[in-house]
């Protein structure tokens, strides 16, 4: 017969991005070939050999049982997990003491490493197939079809499997072949000698050939430990940056890293983590750009394509879509709004091109917050407008979001959330936070209706009960913080305190051993303490509010998280600036409304405005309070009644009525809840001082309501003593508002309210007053000489 | 007025390294990439031991494979009787 002639083979080339790219994803997995990963690997194969036999031969030994298998492999582990190098001494020790069972397993160790001391053989690292596939080949010498074999079967039918495919230990085994099959020919020459020094010396080898003889620590020793250190640091930065590593440590493993390991390209995302906690956002734009460049090609997901081709790398759109998210992320907390916009643009459109939804979501939340909140730390309706976005493309599957309604009839779609958990709680998670950002554009203007109930409360601290990356409790804090927030600014501080404890209290650690169990140390619960010590001096609580304050200062300091920090400085200044004003210490309030100058005009000129007027220059004072330029509702309030305050002290009381009219038709606007009262009683106190008392007391009956519930510590303090003088004055009784005013003030906090109201009192006891008492006087005039050698000046009650 | 307390804020904690741009190498997928690479190793070794022959001559089709079996066969049959 005539052999035909063979069919020529059509092979198809096409760009092998591996071999340009110099095969960044081989170096994915990898141990150091180091001495003593040589011997566990020998002696790995000696118990496999022990065990199972050479070949076709079955073992002289009995198979190990399952007990003495446990004990082996418990060892094995260990030596595999080990973070030290043993020396040959101390391997033999380990040795006999864990394998010598009469198995002749240390013997066999013992002959093939003093084999490689000696020279006579070298390092082969290399296992036998029947590792893989625990089946004893047929005797070549014996023909393929006699039934010796099925004979053999059958008499050696216990056999146990040596040890699983998707055990650490066959890992750990395919690592150490994966880098030995990459090593050079000069490479492996080099691992024959350390192993041959290894076992001649009585110390521990220090050799590690693909790291140009430098001693890397164990974390980073190879990709893989490496990557799983990065992305642990990245975790503990974000939660608790205590149990991460110092920033400077940090940057210099990472470093190492990006040099050692050139597939690990998280190593890039890291740095510029880390560049933003130390507040270097030039380098943490570099660095982010270097990540996503880097990210071009991922890993080949597609694993019937990888097992054909062997090839690794295939090109992905991720940077595309993600890389200007990332970038305006880093604009936008540094202030750079012009660049965060551009950037995220271009990350709507090519989400919009890939009709994707959770990138669309996500750089519409970034959107919101370089429009709601920007970088700063307080929440004010800024002068900034920017155009609305119209998204007129038919392709999007959801439009973006502008108000709160637009989040009714959301129907998550798509193949990008029905494939995968993870997408799904990240769109929940996109959606709570762009719910969460329309509600603080509503609460800027002023407008938002507060609805506190208990299903409301139940709602917010309901436990979540499978909370992938903690996404839930981030959530919830987030959400959290905020209820607090609003709570404060509409004067609730009851509420606020409860909601505030609540908060901190969940935020506890349940396990003092393991780190991932630490509690948050995050900007959400930095405000959550912020708001109870605001809530602690609303009530008077100033000692309590000293206390919270000086536990933010440990929880949160300027080096470990500055964004967190910013908080503690703004709320410490405020609350020391209230104290000290209240004891009459002005050079204090000036050196504490510095540091609030850098985040907030608002709060710090009329702060300094009210320190003008009470050294006496009402004019520059209310200049100062003219020159704002506030588009926020409450800024706008806040100054109008500060301005007809000043007025009131300084006898201008036209003025002073026309102030309070603007502030009140502003309040009546909005659905603040404390703004209305306070107005009204600043209203009746310039009517007192103006002698209209009756028109007076029918202002504070309308206001009581209002005052006793969502006036603060202060406010109720002023309200007291208008009633009380205005009932004196009138000739009616005033010891009821007298003695409500010394309950309010009777541990000290406003020494100066305590000497006004024993002035009342004393007008009160006088020959001249309603109620002569001369012992009464006597004792007044005697507690006012000794609060005036403690406090002197006089009380600037009409200026708050 | 001066003694109210301000409106504080925290940004979105949003994660700076969400599954989408970092992806992990589960055990799975590391034991697969080890695999891949030494099928990969395994053929660069086959294709430098036979680096003097032309892909055509060295690749062998289907016909010359039964052919093969066939002459194995042939070969362990026992001589007739």
């Amino acid at each position: 017969m005539q052999k035909a002639a063979p069919r020529p083979i059509i092979k198809r080339s096409y760009l092998n991005l591996d071999a340009i790219f110099g095969h960044v994803f081989s170096n994915l997995t990898g141990e150091p070939v180091t001495p003593t990963k040589i011997a566990t690997f020998y002696l790995l194969r000696i118990l496999f050999q022990t065990h199972f036999g050479f070949r076709h031969k079955r073992a002289y030994y009995k198979p190990f049982s399952p007990a003495e298998k446990e004990r082996i492999f418990h060892w094995l582990y260990a030596l595999m997990t080990s973070v030290v190098e043993l020396s040959y001494k101390d391997f033999r020790i380990v040795t006999r003491l864990a394998f010598d069972d009469g198995r002749e397993v240390c013997k066999n160790f013992y002959a093939a490493m003093e084999k490689i001391g000696a020279g006579m053989a070298d390092v082969t690292l290399n296992v036998e197939d029947e590792f893989y596939t625990n089946k004893h080949p047929k005797d070549p010498k014996l023909p393929a079809n006699d039934t010796v074999h099925e004979a053999m079967d059958l008499a050696r039918g216990d056999i146990i499997q040596f040890s699983s495919n998707h055990s650490f230990m066959y890992r750990w085994m395919k690592r150490l072949l994966a880098q030995y099959t990459k090593s050079t020919p000069s490479e492996v020459f080099q691992i024959n000698a350390a192993m041959k020094s290894w076992v001649l010396s009585a110390v521990e080898s220090k050799y590690h050939p693909e790291f140009k003889g430098e001693y890397l620590p164990h974390f980073i020793d190879c990709s893989v430990r490496a990557r799983d250190w990065v992305a642990k640091s990245i975790y503990f930065i974000q939660k608790n940056p205590r149990f991460a590593f110092q920033y400077n440590e940090m940057l210099h493993y990472t470093r190492i890293v990006q040099k050692r390991h050139p597939d690990v390209v998280e190593g890039f995302l890291l740095e510029a983590i880390v560049q933003v906690q130390l507040k270097d956002s030039s380098s943490a734009i570099k660095a982010m750009k270097s990540f996503f460049e880097l990210s071009m090609f991922e890993l080949n997901e597609n694993m019937v394509h990888a097992a054909k081709t062997h090839r690794l790398a295939v090109p992905t759109q991720t940077p595309l879509m993600y890389a200007p998210i990332l970038q305006a992320r880093i604009c936008r907390i540094f202030g750079d709004y012009q660049m965060a916009r551009l950037l995220l643009h271009e990350s709507l459109q090519q989400a919009q091109l890939r009709n994707d939804e959770i990138c669309h979501q996500m750089a519409n939340i970034e959107m919101h917050t370089v429009d709601i909140l920007g970088c700063r730390a307080l929440l004010e309706d800024n002068n900034e407008k920017t155009a609305k976005h119209i998204e007129n493309e038919r392709r999007v599957q959801r439009k973006a979001l502008l108000h709160i309604d637009d989040l009714h009839g959301h129907t998550r779609s798509g193949p990008c959330c029905l494939s995968s958990e993870e997408d799904f709680e990240l769109v929940a998670e996109m959606d709570s936070y762009g719910k969460m950002l329309m509600l603080m554009k509503i609460i800027a203007e002023g407008n938002y209706k507060l609805i506190y109930d208990r299903v409301a409360e139940t709602g917010i601290t309901c436990p979540v009960g499978n909370d992938l990356g903690e996404r839930g409790r981030k959530v919830a804090a987030y959400g959290a913080a905020l209820i607090s927030s609003n709570m404060i600014h509409n004067g609730m501080y009851h509420q606020a305190k409860c909601a505030a404890e609540n908060m901190l209290a969940n935020n506890c650690r349940t396990d003092e051993t393991d780190p991932f169990q630490a509690p948050f140390q995050a900007e959400p619960w930095a405000i959550g303490a912020v708001n109870l010590s605001y809530s602690q001096a609303g009530v008077g609580n100033y000692d309590a509010a000293l206390r919270t304050i000086e536990e933010m200062r440990q929880n949160y300091p300027e080096e470990l998280s500055w964004q967190s920090n910013r908080h503690v400085v703004i709320c410490a200044a405020v609350i020391n600036f209230e104290r000290f004003l209240l004891k009459n210490d002005y050079k204090a309030c000036a050196s504490e409304v510095l540091n609030l100058a850098a985040h907030s005009e608002l709060e710090c000129k009329l702060r300094q405005a009210l320190l003008l007027a009470a050294a006496g220059k009402e004019r520059a004072s209310v200049e100062v309070l003219e020159g704002l330029n506030v588009v926020d509702i409450r800024g706008r309030i806040r100054i109008h009644m500060q301005t007809g305050c000043i007025y009131t002290a300084s006898q201008e009381f036209r003025k002073a009525a026309r102030e309070f009219a603007d502030a009140l038709s502003l309040a009546e606007n909005t659905t603040l809840k404390d703004i209305v009262p306070m107005v009204k009683r600043r209203q009746a106190t310039m009517l007192m001082c103006h002698g209209q008392y009756v028109e007076c007391l029918k202002l504070l009956k309308e206001c009581n309501e209002g005052i006793e519930q969502f006036g603060s510590f202060t406010e109720k303090a002023c309200y007291y003593m208008t009633a009380a003088r205005c009932h004196r004055l009138l000739g009616k009784d005033p010891r009821m508002w007298l003695k409500k005013s010394r309950a309010l003030v009777r541990n000290g906090q406003w020494p100066a309210f305590t000497k006004l109201v024993l002035s009342e009192i004393a007008a009160l006891h006088d020959v001249k007053g309603l109620m002569p008492d001369e012992n009464r006087l006597s004792q007044i005039c005697e507690q006012f000489g000794k609060l005036t050698a403690d406090c002197p000046g006089r009380c600037e009650w009409l200026l708050i | 007025m001066a003694l109210m307390y301000p409106f504080h804020v925290a940004q979105p904690p949003l994660n700076w390294s969400e599954h989408l741009w970092v992806s992990e190498v589960s055990p799975a997928k590391e034991s697969f990439i080890t695999t891949i690479c030494e099928h990969r190793q395994a053929q660069w070794d086959n294709q430098d031991l036979l680096r003097h022959l032309q892909d055509s001559v060295a690749i062998l089709t289907r016909e010359d494979q039964r052919h093969v079996n066939a002459v194995h066969a042939a070969a362990n049959m026992p001589a007739n009787p």
